[in-house]
């Protein structure tokens, strides 16, 4: 018996379960999904086959296409201030302050904070009519906008709340990348007189590539998956402005028993992930300088 | 010999006895929570007590839509997730549709419950084809609720009946209080009574009607009140504002009043539902069907429990933890219910207006038509959108989801 396959066959067992795990609550879906969206399945009767007619309903839905560039923006939006601000929170919080576990703390705080208890508080702090928000910029005298009942502002407020509910992993994460580097490199660039803003921008931030990758790959995953915030805070509205694509699957899913367009939608939302997943690593290989 | 006959007479007996008594569990899936989640758990509390056949187990799903979901998951499983559902009247025919639930009109004492309904209950669960497949049970259709203190700013002394006094209203208003005098909704309940009050339908013939002049003179109408500021849209946060005075009247739910007296710091006041020509109001809510997987003796048990809620008594007690109109012309004749009406005022209207009411439309395609016109009125009425296209373009595309109307 070759080497290599007595090895898998003395792995085997210790694989096993996991593998199970991985078939059962992974790739089954994942293959069932796949077929569901071939099909006219809506949970009330066995499926029929219907080719690729979910995917062309698609594809000719400008609901879909509209659904898919907020999705965009959102996850742009999102994932661009969380790696920004995650950043610059990451040196406030690894700097050597009095307030040091109290902004660690703060900053990781609205992590945990559950997604239902997030939405309760955004919708009572940006309420435009007595929310604390509106009422502050009253105080300035400016007219507060309807944040999130106003098509010109929602999608932009709910990536504010996204942002504050999910920098801090982010933040956590750059922090970690921050104190895994060489002291040396930077004291070496001090002596030789470079300011602290060209040690961070020559120095410090090349050799956070590779949490940047991890970070951005995380964000933009969770993002364009994103729906409960939506769901909690908007619905998907007002005037369809955050009709996320995570949000759309839900509602044709659950709403509208559409399990076939669901599954199409979840298909295209995969591919498009996958898609983003091999661009980044590609373009990781090329320009992240691994230590 | 005979030791062991009597020694098996006696197991057998015991054994029938026990099945006889023993008791049949159900599961009773329903989607409220908060305080008429507890006024639910209390009713089933109330009905274990009351008799020693069933003993009905309370499943809290979230929401009407978390409902349907674990009856969805159910079906797929081939193990029913209730034996009990409540489900939101448009759900049902497409529950019904894939057989998942009992045809009630074969149960026993049928015709005499179903005929205890207002009939206004009685066209809302019944099919086409004569089916019945749910029974009424937590209804309430929209009233006008008002802030005395801002009408009177604006010499009002008593509320808008019609909708071009609301109109005028509103205008005076928001014209001496600076807030804005309505909160109106792309949720199309309350416009479906206006739509209906004014001589036209929602859906009809396979298709939405909301483009035709009677339909489209209520929207150019609404988006009106939006345009000269005198409207805001409904949103989770109107009933906040209406308790802080930032808008002065909304149309809500009668079922709403509990939690609106609960957080409204002043005295308000509830009307009838403006309408234009006629007066018309739409029925909402939810009615229990029974699961068509469940056994025989389970169905036959969730009928003793669903007819145990529709009873007079049971009704009022109902009504008076949730205020939900009454069901049966039987409740609102109730002496108890008359005098809990006349200690809660506003109440009343909810069952007056039963006399001119109509069912929500149910069909198939209209859940999700609902939301398509949430989109188009949200575009009209904040975006200025242009009524006649929006309403054309809408129209077109929800036509695909009524192809199965007839």
């Amino acid at each position: 018996m070759p080497g290599a396959l007595l090895e898998l066959l003395r792995a085997a067992p210790y694989l096993l379960p996991a593998l199970l795990i991985f078939v059962v609550f992974t790739y089954y879906p994942l293959a069932r999904v796949l077929y569901l969206s071939l099909t006219d399945a809506d949970m009330l009767s066995a499926p029929n086959w219907v080719g690729l007619a979910n995917y062309r309903q698609l594809l000719a839905d400008r609901e879909f296409w509209s659904s898919l560039g907020i999705t965009a923006v959102f996850a742009v939006g999102v994932t661009a201030l969380e790696v920004g601000l995650g950043l610059a929170l990451a040196f406030l919080m690894n700097a050597r302050t009095r307030t040091q576990s109290l902004l660690r703390g703060a900053v990781f705080a609205p992590v945990v904070v559950s997604l239902a208890a997030t939405a309760v508080i955004w919708n009572y702090l940006l309420n435009p009519n007595s929310g604390p928000v509106n009422r502050l910029l009253e105080g300035l005298g400016i007219a507060g906008p309807g944040w999130l009942s106003d098509p010109q502002t929602a999608l932009a407020s709910v990536i504010l709340v996204a942002v504050w509910k999910g920098v801090g992993l982010p933040a956590v994460l750059f922090l970690a990348g921050l104190q895994g580097l060489p002291a040396e490199l930077e004291e070496a660039a001090a002596i030789d007189g470079a300011s602290r803003a060209t040690i961070a921008r020559r120095i410090t931030i090349p050799l956070l590539a590779p949490t940047t990758v991890v970070v951005v790959f995380i964000s933009l995953i969770g993002t364009f998956q994103s729906y409960g915030l939506v769901l909690l805070l908007t619905s998907g509205g007002p005037a369809g402005a955050t009709n996320l694509l995570g949000y759309s699957i839900y509602q044709n899913a659950f709403v509208f028993f559409q399990m076939g367009l669901a599954s199409a939608l979840s298909v295209v939302l995969f591919a498009l992930l996958l898609t983003l997943g091999i661009i980044q690593l590609k373009l990781a290989e090329r320009r992240v300088h691994y230590q | 010999m005979p030791r062991l006959l009597i020694l098996s007479a006696t197991l057998l007996t015991a054994t029938l006895l026990s099945t006889a008594s023993a008791k049949t569990e159900i599961t009773f899936l329903y989607g409220l929570g908060g305080e008429l989640g507890k006024a639910i758990e209390s009713m089933i509390k109330d009905f274990n007590a009351a008799q020693n056949d069933v003993t009905v187990r309370g499943e809290f799903a979230n929401t009407y839509e978390g409902v349907v979901q674990k009856a969805l998951a159910g079906i797929a499983a081939g193990q029913p997730a209730g034996d009990v559902m409540q489900l939101e009247v448009a759900y049902v025919p497409r529950i019904a549709a894939s057989g998942a639930l009992v045809n009630l009109k074969a149960l026993p004492g049928f015709q005499t419950s179903f005929n205890a309904f207002w009939p206004v209950f009685k066209t809302q669960v019944s099919r086409e084809d004569g089916a019945v497949y749910s029974m009424p049970w937590n209804n309430s259709n929209p009233v006008l609720y008002y802030n005395p203190e801002l009408l009177k700013k604006a010499g009002l002394s008593a509320p808008p009946r019609t909708y071009p006094e609301l109109r005028v209203a509103a205008r005076k208003i928001t014209a001496a209080t600076g807030v804005p005098a309505i909160a109106l909704s792309s949720f199309p309940w309350v416009l479906e009574g206006a739509v209906w009050s004014n001589g036209g339908e929602m859906v009809d013939n396979g298709k939405l009607l909301l483009d035709q002049p009677a339909a489209k003179a209520v929207i150019t109408d609404w988006a009106g009140f939006f345009r000269d500021g005198s409207a805001v849209l409904q949103s989770p946060n109107t009933r906040a504002d209406f308790a802080a005075g930032k808008v002065a009247m909304l149309m809500d739910s009668v079922a709403g009043r509990p939690g609106l007296k609960a957080s409204v710091p002043f005295k308000f006041g509830t009307a009838p539902l403006p309408y234009y020509k006629k007066p018309v109001v739409p029925v909402g809510g939810a009615t229990l069907g029974i699961s068509k997987g469940s056994s025989a003796d389970k169905q036959q048990a969730a009928w003793t429990f669903i007819r145990w809620l529709a009873q007079p008594q049971q009704q009022f007690t109902w009504i008076k933890m949730s205020n939900y109109v009454p069901i049966t012309r039987t409740t609102t004749n109730l002496p108890a219910y008359k005098t809990y009406v006349a200690s809660e005022k506003g109440l009343e209207i909810g069952g007056q207006q039963l006399s001119y009411a109509r069912p929500r439309p149910s069909t198939t395609g209209y859940v999700q038509g609902t939301q398509e016109i949430i989109k188009s009125l949200d575009r009209i009425f904040l975006q200025d959108a242009p009524i006649d296209a929006t309403l054309s373009d809408l129209v077109q595309r929800t036509q695909p989801l009524f192809k199965d109307t007839k």
